[in-house]
């Protein structure tokens, strides 16, 4: 393995050949594959007296596959981060000169190459299932394509998993987790191959565009959020382990409205432009949590990358790490969020059920409020707790922990005391989007609360445009850093 | 300026200080011992200088490197050596040296060659096709060493390295460590166990609860606290007779039985002990054994850790 793999990743040199040494993968795979193949035997001794049909065959062998795609291969990715923990060996990787985006390309590559050897191993018995005709040579090109790199993705989460903790225990319960996550993507897909295979509703047929969309656009989500969150959890605390994160959830934000602006747009008679804000609102808010939980300080190694110009410096804050800017980014994906909400409003008109109106955007706000209570509100109360070490995990659990319970409780009361609409009359402060009717008072109570929150939250912010300031000013004319210098007298204390 | 400068760290778990304020310097082709009991922050210092830990205060200069501010260039300056360092199941020497080399960044010929060299200098060159599992700690140990070797980094850091070696293997241990000290490296050793370390280092630092209690070369460090010189005597007559003439003497304090002979402290110079041994021959005691104990690194430690002089 050398010569010609000179400047290949060295991490995926490695586990390559670990894997393929090791026994694990040995036993796994012929066992999947004659699992494979006895999977489809059974199918067609099952269908016996009727005409043996492709799509019948190709259903439960997909499903092994899928195990071996979605479980097998991102569990040993999982194995192989947690594995260097372990062993040992992380702190060893991290000190050498590879880079943490390195290291997590290396792993994902290697479970690309453990993905496609199971895919060839199953290739003769797709190929069979694909001769038993009945099934569409696009349809069954698709669902492979998207299994293999929904395998990736899957694997992309495991490493980002196993990553967060050197603790054991707490590995365990993420690998339960990822285990979670990998029997509902499997779920997931097997409801979209029988949409296309069975149910007729194929690539052929012109109905499969939104499936295909959303198909794409939930691994690619998945993969490359979780690539990024598994590369700055390997990066230096004083390093920005945020920054990279924010960036690609914004992109994949503005990649889901520029998705549902061209189909809704193609789709449906037009974009329901309220509906949609609010609910990518809220997708936004549950990141925020984990942007907005970060402790205050500007690390030393992110401070030390800010952009020398105070303009450019001011306009990156957002995306710089620490709680206040989380609370900026936020508003900052509001803002895009209502940016782009007038923009469709204006060209594809304002949407059916709920309009976006000048009085619905208040509505809109109003919803926002909400989040925003939680999000700036509470992370401003546990300022405190989350400069502790492990203050940012509190605070994460307590925050979402919270929200539910805010919401969960009234509705518990509301329905013992007879309530008829027990969500809409107590929760903590009801807002017009979970309402038919613009409900006025309401509204102005949630926009009044969270406006409060928001001049409460001042200081925090200014705080975080100053540091980042700073920090840029810093850079702009560099001073020697002021250092203690040991003391030479030979005794101390 | 020293190739490794601890400038002021403090690192507090919760309400527990596991350093406090802890500065020292090591000279680049010196050897220090980090010496203190378990527990006394030894890991925490080393891994804070090493980039893997951060401090509450304070910094670690890496030939002037800051290892807050720059940690990817402090890295290169630095081989660090973990208490509990990694192995990877079914990779043989060679494999394992070949990956780090590569993920030092060193390419085609240059690899080869340093991944030769590293094996060459911890004699492991016969085992380059063993496997990694079926080595002795000793081994193990010599090879994690290579490997911290592979940058040719002009910093070491190296936590408990002779932790549960055979003598023999520690002896091989020291014989490199000299020999990296001589190719003009700074070497930072800790131990709980100071005879680990008594023939290896030029210089110390001893560490208690985080604080760190003394620092400076072996010897400065032992006459720094040493007061009194422990005496070992043996006389033909009885020990009795010469307890009572050894008290009478000036710059003598507390004599104690110890074997067939006295073990008395003597304060004062060189002459004076002389003076000593010759007032014993003339009140007509024959000595055969006269020998005073220079304080060992033992001594050293229990003197400073608690905190008193004897
Ligand atoms: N991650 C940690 N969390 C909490 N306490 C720690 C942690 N690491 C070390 N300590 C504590 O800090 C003190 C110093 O530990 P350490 O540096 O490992 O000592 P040494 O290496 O000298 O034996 C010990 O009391 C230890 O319990
Ligand atoms: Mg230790």
């Amino acid at each position: 393995m050398s010569g010609a793999s000179d400047r290949w990743n060295p991490i995926f040199l490695k586990e390559l050949r670990q894997s393929l040494r090791g026994r694990v993968f040995g036993i796994l795979f012929p066992t999947t594959v004659l699992a494979g193949v006895a999977v489809a035997i059974t199918a067609m001794v099952d269908l016996h007296p009727r005409p043996i049909a492709g799509p019948d065959v190709l259903l439960p062998v997909l499903v092994v596959l899928g195990v071996a795609a979605l479980g097998l291969v991102p569990f040993s990715a999982f194995q192989s981060m947690g594995g260097e923990w372990d062993d040992g060996t992380h702190d060893l990787l991290v000190l050498s000169h590879l880079s943490p985006g390195r290291i997590v390309l290396g792993k994902l590559l290697s479970a690309a190459v453990e993905s496609v050897l199971y895919f060839a191993g199953f290739a003769p018995v797709l190929l069979f299932t694909f001769l038993l005709s009945g099934v569409d040579l696009r349809d069954l090109l698709f669902l492979i394509g998207a299994l293999y790199a929904a395998s990736i993705a899957m694997s992309a989460v495991a490493l980002a998993l196993a990553g967060l903790t050197r603790s054991r225990f707490w590995r365990v319960v993420l690998l339960a987790a990822t285990a979670g996550l990998a029997f509902l993507a499997l779920v997931l897909g097997y409801d979209l191959a029988e949409t296309f295979v069975k149910r007729g509703r194929g690539l052929g047929t012109g109905h499969a565009s939104e499936d295909v969309a959303a198909t794409i656009g939930l691994i690619l989500a998945f993969g490359t959020l979780f690539t990024a969150i598994a590369s700055t959890r390997l990066a230096h605390p004083e390093d920005d382990r945020s920054g990279p994160v924010r960036w690609t959830v914004s992109g994949l934000l503005v990649a889901l409205l520029a998705a549902v602006t061209t189909v809704g747009a193609g789709f449906m008679s037009s974009v329901p432009v309220f509906e949609v804000a609010a609910l990518v609102g809220a997708l936004a808010a549950a990141f925020a949590v984990f942007f907005v939980t970060e402790p205050e300080r500007l690390p030393r190694r992110a401070a030390a990358r800010v952009p020398r110009n105070a303009a450019l410096a001011v306009l990156a804050a957002p995306f710089l790490p620490g709680g206040g800017r989380g609370v900026l980014w936020w508003l900052l994906q509001l803002a895009i969020l209502a940016a782009w909400a007038t923009a469709v409003a204006a060209w594809h008109g304002a949407g059916r059920a709920r309009p976006w109106t000048p009085g619905t955007f208040g509505q809109w706000c109003a919803f926002q409020s909400y989040f925003l209570v939680y999000l700036a509100g509470f992370s401003l109360a546990l300022g405190r707790v989350r400069e502790r070490s492990y203050g940012p995990l509190a605070a994460r659990l307590i925050l979402p922990s919270v929200a539910v319970l805010s919401m969960v409780l009234p509705l518990l009361a509301g329905f013992l005391s007879g309530e008829t609409n027990p969500i809409r009359d107590s929760i903590l402060f009801p807002t017009g989007a979970m309402q038919r009717e613009p409900h006025a008072p309401k509204s102005l109570v949630a926009l009044v609360v969270g406006g409060v929150v928001l001049a409460l939250n001042l200081p925090r912010l200014i705080t975080s445009f100053a540091q980042v300031l700073a920090a840029s000013a810093r850079r702009r004319r560099p001073l020697p850093a002021p250092l203690e210098r040991p003391t030479d007298a030979a005794h101390a204390g | 300026m020293a190739a490794l400068e601890v400038c002021g760290i403090t690192k507090r778990f919760g309400s527990l200080v596991a350093v406090d304020q802890a500065s020292f310097a090591v000279e680049a082709g010196r050897i220090t011992g980090f010496i203190g009991p378990n527990g006394a922050g030894k890991t925490t210092t080393m891994r804070i200088a090493a980039t893997l830990d951060l401090p509450d205060e304070g910094d670690v200069l890496l030939d002037g490197v800051s290892v807050l501010d720059d940690p990817r260039g402090a890295r290169r300056k630095l081989g660090f050596m973990p208490d509990a360092y990694g192995a990877y199941p079914s990779t043989t020497l060679w494999e394992y040296l070949d990956f780090y080399a590569r993920a030092y960044d060193l390419h085609g010929a240059l690899r080869r060659r340093r991944v030769e060299e590293v094996l060459e200098f911890t004699s492991l060159s016969a085992l380059r096709e063993k496997e990694m599992a079926v080595l002795s700690k000793g081994l193990k140990q010599r090879l994690c060493l290579a490997k911290t070797l592979l940058h040719d980094p002009s910093v070491l850091i190296l936590d408990e390295p002779a932790a549960g070696l055979d003598p023999r293997a520690r002896v091989e241990l020291r014989e490199l460590v000299r020999a990296l000290a001589g190719m003009r490296k700074a070497i930072l050793v800790s131990s709980h166990i100071l005879t680990e370390l008594a023939e290896m280092c030029d210089g110390i630092a001893v560490i208690e609860a985080g604080r760190i209690k003394a620092t400076g070369s072996v010897h400065d460090v032992t006459r720094g606290i040493q007061t009194a010189v422990p005496v070992f005597v043996r006389v033909l007559e009885d020990a009795d007779r010469l307890e009572r003439a050894l008290l009478e003497l000036p710059g003598v304090e507390r004599a104690r039985r110890e074997g067939q002979g006295l073990v008395f402290e003597h304060q004062g110079s060189p002459e004076s002990l002389a003076g000593v041994l010759a007032a014993l021959v003339a009140a007509g005691l024959r000595p055969v054994e006269f020998t005073p104990r220079a304080m060992g690194l033992e001594e050293v430690f229990l003197s400073l850790t608690e905190g008193k002089l004897q």
